[in-house]
């Protein structure tokens, strides 16, 4: 890691915080304002986050996608990316940000507590395949990451809701009907990508392992987070679940999620041996 | 049979097919992977925890959806999806459009004082926010559709499913998957010496040579790409010369031939006290790591070799090590065993003989060996058609989704009253927003043409 790097990725790391900090004194303390401050705070960080991910990618000759601690960086930064449009898109998203700050944050920690040593691509990350496994893989984690923090806020809101209890902030969130339905939303793009990701990834593998499918345990954990979410989807779409049981799937789900993504480096096989 | 397979295509089977997918993979993959781990790990689990070792084997993932019970689950996850979506297609086929549910309740009522809108206007402004709109027939009814082609991405997928089931089953019965290990510059037959394939057809080569192999290091110590150049003998006796590398596989006649992994393969001449020549043999090493050895026996003389390579040797002041992955100053640390007991031990440079016991070792030369893995898998093109429909169906499904709309006109002696209600296949909250939107714009627009005609 160059200085930096490090400088701008430290200082990233304390400006999520800041804004964390806000959220949580917004949600707390039931003010609008500082869940404002907050996301004006995490969007700054982003932006400086990003400048220490161009840095690193200058100085590597590639993309920050090898090892766990780049991985880290990429996934932490895609998971903002989501959440800034989300919040583009439903501005009263913006006290979702008290769940993914955390999350962002345990995402950075998690890899610079790993070797951030600066490697050229190894030979089989030389391949047109790499830019699209890897860029649906992060969208999709990303947005199980929102649906599940969309699913604790519906159990937040239900929860108040039921005992009566007036929230300001809970109030300017949709309804309990719409949270589920933009639960649904989020979960059904997210495996979209998550999809693309499992099948580019079986092409690449074909022709770098000469195999599609071997098991290996991170091919394996995709495999389960994609049957999971696709009981999900046909639980809401088709037997039409709603509600806090749909919530609480939503956030058991994520389970997988971090399984398969913090697999990598130690679960073993083929994806570890390359990485 | 006809309730076996209304429940086999019911979407609550479909579900249980799903969660005894995951559950079953869930649990056989959540034990040790002893299939993948190092043998030093494999067998201290069999000495210290032999129970469990005993569950992993068995029930390793690989071996659980090979076994004839698991397969049952694919079998009729194929057939709950052909029911299914063979039912749902003749249903959508056969829906009544227009016909307005009875159940269905006006969501908007917008009343005006007077008759200002035809039904041809509203169908006019209907087609501009893309609705589909039937041509406005007698009666006070305007139809309206939109995202239709939703539920048809849903069918492409649960197809595109199928189609990868079958592809798997193709791949299953006819994928023919091995290894082949050439080191530079000595010939195999093949296909007899690919290691582990079976029901080879027609093989592209009769003999197969690896010319040359280079891998390129930078920084000393990280390979940014592995060059292979082979040639392999035709049937016709040709000679055809190949380069290929990593994510770069060499194709002939359907086989895949692709770079797996390389080493280094050290050429030794043991000679007995007498100078003849023992055994002059190549060994190809294992995956070069600091600090492994690999082993191997010269039969006949009853000799265990284990060598440890340094292929940049260098020796500061009693630190030994290697200073790039490079060959550029080879040296073997060389264990010589015979009945179990250690005969000769130490350093072996490259062209300088060693004497030991009753033998002289010479380390005379530096080759690479590389694994080819070879593959042809015939259903790997089925597989990526399911794929392609797969993700084709889910993106229409993600991005359409039915809305169906009517207005209801009704007049009466104070003016006119526009009822709106529709219904969404999914995300009914998105759509009650959109027609309450709907409902405002078209209100608004009446007005203002009824002012202007005023």
């Amino acid at each position: 890691m160059t200085k930096a790097e490090a400088f701008f990725l430290w200082t990233a790391v304390w400006i999520y915080g800041l804004g964390f900090i806000s959220f949580l004194f917004g949600v707390v303390f039931k003010r609008d304002r500082w869940l404002r401050y907050g996301w004006y705070i995490s969007f700054a960080g982003f932006i400086i986050q990003s400048v220490s991910m161009g840095i690193r990618w200058i100085e590597a000759g590639h993309p920050p996608v090898m090892r766990e601690y780049e991985n880290s960086l990429l996934g932490s930064w895609f998971i903002m990316v989501l959440f800034i449009i989300i919040r583009a898109w439903q501005k009263r998203m913006e006290i979702i940000g008290v769940l993914i700050i955390p999350v962002v944050l345990l995402m950075i920690g998690h890899g610079t507590m790993e070797n951030p040593v600066i490697e050229p691509f190894s030979p089989p990350y030389k391949s047109n395949w790499l830019w699209f496994h890897v860029f649906f893989a992060w969208i999709a984690y990303g947005a199980f990451c929102i649906g599940a923090g969309l699913g604790l806020l519906y159990l937040l809101k239900e929860r108040g809701e039921k005992k009566g209890k007036e929230n300001s902030l809970f109030a300017r969130l949709p309804e309990l009907r719409a949270l589920n339905d933009l639960t649904l939303r989020i979960i059904i793009f997210g495996f979209v990508a998550l999809t693309t990701e499992i099948g580019v990834g079986a092409i690449w593998a074909y022709g770098l392992w000469g195999r599609y499918w071997g098991w290996d345990p991170i091919e394996t954990w995709s495999l389960i987070t994609w049957l999971a979410y696709g009981t999900y989807i046909h639980l809401g779409a088709t037997l039409g679940w709603k509600g806090r049981r749909m919530a609480w799937l939503a956030i058991l789900a994520l389970l997988f999620v971090f399984i398969t993504f913090g697999g990598i480096g130690f679960l073993g096989g083929v994806h570890t041996t390359i990485l | 049979m006809v309730r076996f397979l209304n429940y086999i295509g019911s979407r609550r089977f479909a579900i249980y097919l799903l969660v005894v997918t995951v559950f079953i993979i869930l649990a056989s993959n959540l034990l040790p992977r002893v299939d993948i781990m190092e043998d030093e790990e494999r067998q201290r689990l069999e000495r210290e925890r032999p129970v469990l070792y005993r569950a992993a084997t068995y029930l390793v993932v690989g071996r659980v959806v090979r076994s004839p019970y698991f397969q049952v689950i694919p079998v009729f996850i194929f057939l709950s999806i052909s029911v299914c979506t063979v039912r749902r297609i003749r249903t959508e086929i056969g829906r009544q459009d227009g016909a307005i549910p009875s159940n269905l309740p006006v969501q908007h009522s917008l009343d005006f004082m007077e008759d200002v809108v035809s039904k041809e206007y509203l169908a006019t402004r209907l087609r501009e926010r893309g609705w589909s709109v039937s041509e406005p027939g007698a009666g006070g009814t305007i139809y309206g559709r939109k995202g239709e082609a939703g539920i048809w991405g849903s069918f492409c997928f649960h197809a595109g499913m199928n189609v990868v089931l079958l592809g798997i089953l193709v791949s299953a019965t006819t994928a023919v998957n091995g290894a082949l290990h050439l080191t530079e510059g000595f010939p195999l037959r093949t296909p007899e010496s690919i290691m582990g394939i079976r029901g080879v057809g027609d093989f592209p080569f009769k003999e197969m040579i690896l010319e040359s192999f280079v891998p390129v290091i930078v920084r000393k110590e990280f390979p940014v790409e592995y060059i292979c150049r082979v040639a392999g003998t035709d049937k016709r006796g040709r000679l055809r010369r190949y380069k290929f590398g990593v994510n770069d596989p060499l194709e002939a006649d359907g086989y895949k031939f692709i770079f797996g992994e390389s080493s280094y393969a050290p050429r030794f001449v043991l000679r007995d006290k007498d100078g003849a020549v023992v055994a002059d043999t190549v060994a190809n090493l294992l995956i070069f790591k600091p600090g492994a050895a690999d082993s191997f026996e010269i039969p006949g003389e009853g000799l265990r070799f284990k060598v440890e390579i340094f292929p940049d040797f260098y020796n500061d002041d009693g630190k030994i090590g290697t200073r790039t992955l490079l060959p550029n100053n080879p040296v073997l640390f060389v264990d010589v065993e015979k009945g179990g007991k250690v005969i000769g031990r130490g350093f072996l440079p490259k062209d300088k003989a060693v004497n030991f016991a009753d033998y002289s070792l010479e380390f005379t030369e530096l080759r690479y060996w590389v694994k080819i893995i070879v593959s042809k898998d015939a259903g790997m093109g089925i597989i990526i058609l399911g794929f392609f429909l797969i993700t084709a169906g889910l993106f229409l499904r993600f991005i359409l989704n039915e809305r169906r709309l009517w207005i209801i006109i009704k007049r009466n002696e104070k003016g006119e009253t526009l009822g709106l209600g529709g219904s969404a296949r999914l995300f009914p909250t998105f759509f009650e927003e959109e027609l309450r939107r709907l409902a405002e714009e078209i209100s608004l627009q009446i007005q203002t043409i009824s002012k202007e005609s005023n």
